[in-house]
């Protein structure tokens, strides 16, 4: 054989120069068999070499008819075979073994105990583009052969192909599992349930998610290549937006409350993180911005803080009630006892005299009376804030029941002329008669009250089918403008009240006016001035008639009553 | 005049202000009562107590209305030394923020108050 290749050496790397294969393995089948054929080999193969496993990987194989036979897939120790040759070594050169067997050097190999159907082996690495070894390009025989040089320039050449072959693929594979990565990231990006948004480092979009879409207004299509400033960042907060910028540029991210806008020009307020996005060098090579809603956390915190803020002034208002509650008590009882002990001292000391013991222990009833007093309003307050301030409803006669507290009325009455008009005909509607009795007794005390210096007390109770008024009218203190209303609150007495030294706690007109609301009606003060008397009018919007299935309007005339003198 | 010691009584209530009034006098004292703050202050315009028994919650001008008021007068009218007789709450912690020679809870005892405006006088 002379130096020259053997003519289908040629032939069989232009077939596959121009040849185009399905995929990878078929190319390489192809390689092989051509390869056998033209060696005259009847089995050859592409391993894989795995040293620190021992392992020789037979990765594809081309058996002829009466080759040795070793299928693709087989897993070999690397030691019992021939290839081991090529990877221990140093220069990774081919290896030609024309007669296995008998060779001085390799019928001692392990390989030819391991493999004894293999008589001859022709062998090359494979090797990668970075000079790393992968595995071998190989083909046997079970007879002996001749090998030459030419024939292992072929494998080295169908080896390089091969090895160009394997690194694409590993390329290729690479970059599909990447693209994959990407997909479920980019999947990802776009299910999360806040706004993402990736621009370049001068703030052009080049991200823009589902929920971005959703909570600023702008479509992907539209803000791709926009700047994010104009996009989002209203004249408000450009402050804000330039101090991002600048901690971005110093490497730094930003985090914090940022009121964004909308497409539409509203605004609303997001939590936002910007951070920089960097690439495997650490180069920064654009901006991530991740953007909360949290107009509905705010919300929640305005209501709370609100809540918390009627609560506290519940509480107040409530510690203020009990504090002057506890004080209009201890008063009366503190009178009561300091008289008491005056009392016992001139006792102890024998000298009691019957003129101020008659006036202590009258000092020590109108204590009490008092407190008596205080504590059965304290007790109707409590039970009207608690919800359970009981109406026993059924069909009573107003002006029978006016009539009575009018004509009957306490003692402090005396000094008053006291004038009733409307009650000559029953007025009856559906009322808690106690409760109703209560109001009135506290409108005529109070008039009579209020107006120390005598005068006429006017009591008027008007009947319409549609509703009962009662008016009473005093000529007394009257009110300060303004403060009609505030004698309604519990303790609210007006000042001119307070200043005149009136008894009183302050709650009877409270309690009038609860029982009012109670019944659908409302009570109402009304003053001229002061010094120019008061007006209490209480309107009961109920049913009324004159008397169980009489005619709608009797007779009503007006009947005048004098007390005292 | 003289010996005679003056206690000014300064209570909303008329029954305390009566019931003092009777037992201090009984004791011997010479007393005047107001029954707010702007009523004693007129009160200190012609007649200096040599102590004075003071409520907290009055209306028109309440007891630490009139310490401030009391403050401010002339005369040494400023230092006449206080009791306050309370129905508040932390009558004592009262006492000490108006700078009271003694603080007194209603009920009181009178005893008590006897006590209180020995104890003063006798400073």
């Amino acid at each position: 054989m002379g130096n020259a290749a053997p003519p289908g050496y040629l032939g069989c790397l232009s077939a596959l120069a121009g040849s185009s294969f399905a995929s990878s393995r078929e190319a390489t089948d192809a390689v092989l068999r051509l390869l056998s054929d033209q060696l005259g080999m009847r089995s050859g193969f592409l391993t894989r070499i795995t040293p620190q496993q021992n392992g020789n990987e037979v990765l594809a194989a081309y058996n002829a008819p009466g080759g040795c036979d070793v299928p693709a897939g087989a897993l070999l120790p690397l030691s019992e075979t021939y290839c081991s040759v090529i990877s221990d070594s140093i220069d990774l050169a081919p290896v030609l073994i024309e007669a296995t067997h008998t060779d001085p050097i390799f019928r001692i190999h392990p390989a030819s105990m391991a493999s004894p159907h293999i008589g001859s082996f022709i062998g090359v690495p494979v090797l990668l583009s970075d000079g790393s070894f992968y595995g071998t390009l190989c083909a046997v025989d079970p007879e002996p052969r001749t090998l030459t040089r030419h024939q292992s320039d072929l494998l080295v050449v169908l080896a390089r192909l091969l090895a160009t072959q394997i690194e694409r693929d590993d390329q290729l594979a690479e970059r599909r599992r990447v693209q994959e990565q990407l997909l479920l990231q980019v999947q990802l990006i776009e299910q999360v349930a806040a706004a993402v948004i990736v621009t370049d480092l001068e703030g052009r979009v080049t991200h823009w998610n589902q929920h971005a879409e959703r909570l600023y207004g702008w479509s992907r299509e539209e803000v791709l290549g926009g700047n994010i400033g104009q996009l989002t960042v209203g004249p408000a907060e450009s402050e804000i937006a330039t101090e991002i910028m600048e901690r971005l540029r110093a490497g730094q991210s930003w985090e914090g409350e940022f009121l964004a806008t909308r497409r539409d020009g509203s605004t609303f307020p997001a939590y936002v993180t910007d951070t920089l996005a960097c690439d495997a060098d650490g180069h920064p090579v654009g901006i991530v911005g991740v953007s909360v809603d949290i107009t509905e956390r705010e919300r929640l915190l305005a209501g709370e803080r609100t809540a918390r803020e009627e609560a506290e002034e519940a509480l107040r208002v409530r510690d203020e009630f009990l504090s002057i509650a506890s004080h209009e008590l201890r008063n009366p009882v503190s009178a009561a006892k300091g008289s008491a002990q005056l009392l016992l001292r001139s006792l102890r000391r024998g000298t009691p005299d019957p003129e101020r013991m008659e006036r202590g222990l009258g000092a020590i009833v109108t204590a009490t009376d008092r407190l008596a007093v205080l504590i059965d309003d304290l007790l109707d307050v409590s039970r009207l804030r608690s919800g359970q301030f009981p109406m026993r409803k059924r069909p009573t006669d107003l002006a029978a029941l006016v009539h009575e507290e009018a004509e009957s009325g306490s003692a402090s009455r005396g000094t008053h002329c006291l004038t009733i008009e409307g009650i000559a005909a029953p007025c009856i509607a559906t009322v808690d008669p106690d409760r109703f009795r209560q109001v009135v007794v506290n409108l005529l005390d109070n008039a009579v009250k209020y107006s120390p210096g005598g005068g006429e007390v006017r009591v008027l109770l008007s009947c319409e089918p549609e509703g009962a008024l009662l008016r009473v009218e005093d000529q007394g203190i009257g009110l300060p403008h303004g403060t009609e209303d505030r004698i309604f609150e519990p303790f609210g007495r007006a000042a001119n009240a307070t200043g005149s030294n009136l008894p009183g706690m302050g709650l009877g007109l409270y309690i009038s006016r609860r029982i009012a609301e109670a019944h659908g009606g409302s009570l109402r003060a009304e003053s001229v001035g002061e010094g120019r008397g008061t007006t209490m009018t209480l309107r009961l919007p109920l049913q009324v008639h004159h008397d169980e299935g009489g005619p709608p309007d009797g007779h009503r005339g007006e009947s005048e009553g004098r007390l005292g003198g | 005049m003289g010996d005679t010691r003056r206690v000014l009584v300064i209570d909303d209530e008329l029954g305390i202000r009566s019931v003092l009034a009777e037992a201090l006098v009984e004791e011997g004292w010479e007393v005047q009562s107001a029954r707010d703050g702007r009523e004693a202050l007129g009160v200190l315009r012609a007649w200096r107590p040599d102590a004075i028994l003071l409520d907290l919650m009055m209306p028109v001008m309440d007891g630490w209305a009139f310490r401030k008021a009391q403050r401010g007068l002339p005369d040494g009218l400023s230092d006449v030394p206080l009791i306050v007789l309370s129905a508040a709450r932390e009558v004592a912690a009262h006492g000490v923020a108006l700078g009271a020679a003694v603080a007194l809870s209603k009920p009181f005892d009178l005893d008590e108050v006897f006590e209180a405006v020995e104890q003063v006088l006798h400073r």
